[in-house]
C-alpha cells in the first residue's frame, strides 16, 4: 500500500503549500486565508479521527487473547500432586503440619506485630483441627497466662474478631503479668505436639496410604509426574499469547530487543556464526540448544541466589562428620538428641506439678502466707517454661544436624542439599538472617516462600543431577556442556559481573524464538507497544 | 483521491501509524498556522 501512503504524503504537502502560498496582507485575504486554515483542521481532524478509530480497532484485535485454558488445568494437576508429595515425603508430621513455621512466627512477630501473632495462633488451632485434635484454650494448660489469653482470642476468632479491643486488653493483661507469655504460648504449643504427636504421625501415614492408593504408583513416579507437569506448563506459558503480551505490557519484556537485527547480533556473538547461514534443521537443533542454556542460567542463577542454604547444611555435615570422626572411640551411651528429649520431659513434668500447687485453692487464715508462696511458686514454674523453650529450641538444631547424618552423603545432589535445608523453617530462617540480618520479617518470609516455590516448582534438569562430591563448579559443568554444542560460552561469562549479560541474550533468543511459535510476530508486538503508548497519551 | 476518503484499513500496521502521525504533525502546524494568523487579524483590524 505503498502508494496510498504517497498519496496521502503529496496531499499534506500540497496542503501545506496551499498555507503557505496564500497571501496574509490586508484582512479580506487574512480571513480567506483563516477560513482556508479552519476548513483544513476540520477535513485532518476528520482522518485523524477516523485514523484513530482504525487503530485502535487493530489494537483491540490483536491484543484481544485469551491464557491457554491448559495452563490453569495443568497448574491444579501440580497443585494436587504437590500437596500429595507433602504428605508422602520424609519430613516430620511437624513440618508436614506447618507447625515449624507458625512457631518461627510466633517466636519472632510477638515483639512487632500482634495481629500477625494472633494468626499464627488461630492457624495454629486450625493445623490441629486438621490432623483431628481438637485444640481448646484448656490444652494452653502451661500457665495460666497461657489459657487466659487462648480463651479470649478462640472466643473472639469464633466470632471472626481477630484484632478487637478485648484481644488487645486481654494480651495487655497477660502480658503485665508475664512478659514471657508469648514463650509460654510457643512451649505450649511444642508440649501439645508431643503428647499428641503418635496420633498425628498415625494421621500422616493413613494419608500417604491413601495417596499412593489414590495415585497408584510410587513416591517416585508421583514425583516425577509432577516434573513432567511442571514441563508442560512451562512449554505452553512460553507460546501463551496472554503471557507474552503481559511481559511487553508490565515492562518485563521490551520490544526493542527483540528487532531482528538485535537477534540476529546476538545469535552471531552466541554462535561465531551469522544466523543466515544456518540451514533449517541446523537453526532448529540450535535454537533447542539455546533454550536449554536458557533454563539452566534460570535455574543456576536461582540457585547461587539460595547456595548460602545449602552451604550451611554442608557447613554442619563436614562439622557434624569431624565430631563423629573424633569421638568414634568413645563409648557414647546417649545421643545430645536423646539427652535433650529427657530433658523436656522431666521439664514438663516438673513445670505440670508445680502448676497444680498454683491451682490449689487456698483458703483460711493462712491465705496471706500461702500468696507469697503461690508468687514463688509461678516465678520458678515461668523460669521453667523458659528453660523448656530453649531446650525445644535446641532439639530443632539436634534434629537438623541428625536428619542431615542421616540423608546426605557423598552421593547427594546440590538439590537434595538445598531441599533438606529448606524443609526446617526456623533453620532456614536462620540461615537467611545470618546472610543478611537487616533483612525485615515480612522480607524473610518473601525469601523462604521463594525457596520453597524453586523447590516445589521447578522442572530441575542441572542440581538435581549435580552431586555434592562433584569438584567442578556448577558454572563450568554448564559451560563446558554448551561448548561442546557450539556455543561461544566461556568461564567469563560467568562470572558474577557478566552472568546477567549472558543470561539477557540468551533470555532474548529464546523469547523471540518461542514470540514466533505464538499468534504474535515481532511486528504485531512493535504496534501493540506504539500504540499503548500513544494511546495512553 | 481527496484524503478524507481515505480507507484505513487499506493500510499495512506500520503504515497506518506513519500516516497518523504525518497528520498529527500537520494538525499542529495547522493550528500554529491559525493562532498566527489570528493574531495578525487582530492587528489589522
Amino acid at each position: 500500500m505503498k502508494e496510498l501512503v504517497n498519496s496521502i504524503e503529496k496531499q499534506i504537502e500540497t496542503d501545506k503549500e496551499v498555507i503557505n502560498v496564500l497571501p496574509r496582507n490586508g484582512i479580506k485575504s487574512i480571513k480567506t486565508l483563516l477560513e482556508t486554515i479552519k476548513d483544513m483542521i476540520d477535513k485532518y481532524n476528520y482522518v485523524d479521527n477516523k485514523l484513530l478509530e482504525n487503530i485502535e480497532e487493530r489494537y483491540n484485535q490483536l491484543t484481544d487473547v485469551k491464557e491457554f485454558a491448559d495452563i490453569s488445568k495443568l497448574e491444579q494437576e501440580i497443585q494436587k500432586y504437590n500437596s500429595a508429595i507433602k504428605i508422602i515425603d520424609s519430613s516430620s508430621s511437624y513440618e508436614k503440619m506447618g507447625l515449624d513455621k507458625i512457631e518461627y512466627n510466633i517466636n519472632g512477630y510477638y515483639k512487632s506485630n500482634l495481629e500477625r501473632l494472633n494468626k499464627e495462633l488461630i492457624e495454629c488451632v486450625k493445623k490441629f483441627e486438621i490432623v483431628g485434635i481438637k485444640v481448646t484454650a484448656e490444652d494452653f494448660n502451661i500457665s495460666e497466662n497461657a489459657k487466659e489469653y487462648m480463651k479470649v482470642l478462640l472466643e473472639e476468632a469464633y466470632n471472626g474478631q481477630i484484632n478487637s479491643e478485648k484481644i488487645k486488653e486481654a494480651f495487655e493483661g497477660a502480658y503485665w503479668n508475664c512478659s514471657e507469655v508469648v514463650s509460654h504460648l510457643y512451649a505450649n504449643i511444642r508440649y501439645l505436639y508431643d503428647i499428641h504427636k503418635n496420633e498425628i504421625n498415625k494421621y500422616f501415614q493413613i494419608r500417604a496410604e491413601n495417596i499412593l492408593n489414590e495415585f497408584n504408583c510410587t513416591r517416585e513416579q508421583i514425583e516425577n509426574k509432577k516434573a513432567e507437569l511442571i514441563k508442560k506448563k512451562k512449554l505452553l506459558e512460553n507460546i501463551d499469547n496472554k503471557i507474552i503480551l503481559n511481559k511487553f505490557f508490565n515492562g518485563t519484556w521490551n520490544i526493542n530487543d527483540y528487532k531482528e537485527d538485535n537477534y540476529n547480533r546476538i545469535y552471531l556473538e552466541l554462535i561465531s556464526t551469522d544466523v543466515k547461514n544456518l540451514q533449517e534443521k541446523e537453526k532448529c537443533e540450535m535454537d533447542e540448544n539455546i533454550e536449554k542454556l536458557n533454563e539452566n542460567l534460570i535455574e543456576y542463577s536461582r540457585f547461587n541466589e539460595y547456595k548460602f542454604l545449602s552451604d550451611t547444611v554442608l557447613q554442619i555435615r563436614e562439622e557434624e562428620l569431624r565430631k563423629n570422626e573424633a569421638n568414634k572411640d568413645k563409648k557414647v551411651k546417649k545421643t545430645q538428641y536423646d539427652i535433650l528429649k529427657d530433658n523436656i520431659k522431666e521439664l514438663t513434668v516438673e513445670i505440670f506439678k508445680l502448676n497444680e500447687k498454683i491451682n490449689k485453692p487456698v483458703k483460711g487464715l493462712f491465705a496471706k502466707h500461702n500468696d507469697k508462696d503461690k508468687k514463688t511458686i509461678i516465678l520458678k514454674r515461668n523460669n521453667s517454661i523458659l528453660e523448656l523453650k530453649k531446650l525445644y529450641m535446641e532439639l530443632d538444631d539436634e534434629i537438623v544436624k541428625q536428619k542431615i547424618i542421616e540423608s546426605i552423603d557423598e552421593t547427594s545432589s546440590l538439590l537434595d542439599v538445598l531441599k533438606l535445608g529448606s524443609n526446617f523453617y526456623s533453620f532456614m530462617a536462620k540461615a537467611i538472617i545470618k546472610k543478611n540480618d537487616e533483612i525485615t520479617d515480612k522480607e524473610l518470609g518473601e525469601m523462604a516462600k521463594r525457596i520453597r516455590d524453586f523447590i516445589m516448582f521447578s522442572n530441575f534438569s542441572v542440581i538435581n543431577y549435580v552431586k555434592i562430591s562433584d569438584k567442578k563448579d556448577l558454572s563450568i559443568i554448564i559451560k563446558d556442556k554448551y561448548k561442546l554444542f557450539g556455543m561461544q560460552v566461556s568461564k567469563e561469562n560467568f562470572q558474577e559481573e557478566n552472568i546477567e549479560d549472558l543470561m539477557r541474550k540468551v533470555r532474548i533468543i529464546s523469547n523471540y524464538n518461542n514470540i514466533l511459535k505464538s499468534k504474535f510476530s515481532i511486528k504485531d508486538l512493535e504496534y501493540i507497544t506504539t500504540v499503548k503508548e500513544f494511546l495512553k497519551r | 483521491m481527496e484524503i478524507k476518503n481515505i480507507k484505513p484499513e487499506k493500510l499495512e500496521n506500520d503504515e497506518i501509524l506513519n500516516v497518523k502521525k504525518q497528520v498529527e504533525s500537520f494538525l499542529k502546524f495547522l493550528n500554529s498556522e491559525y493562532e498566527n494568523v489570528k493574531k495578525l487579524e487582530e492587528e489589522n483590524s
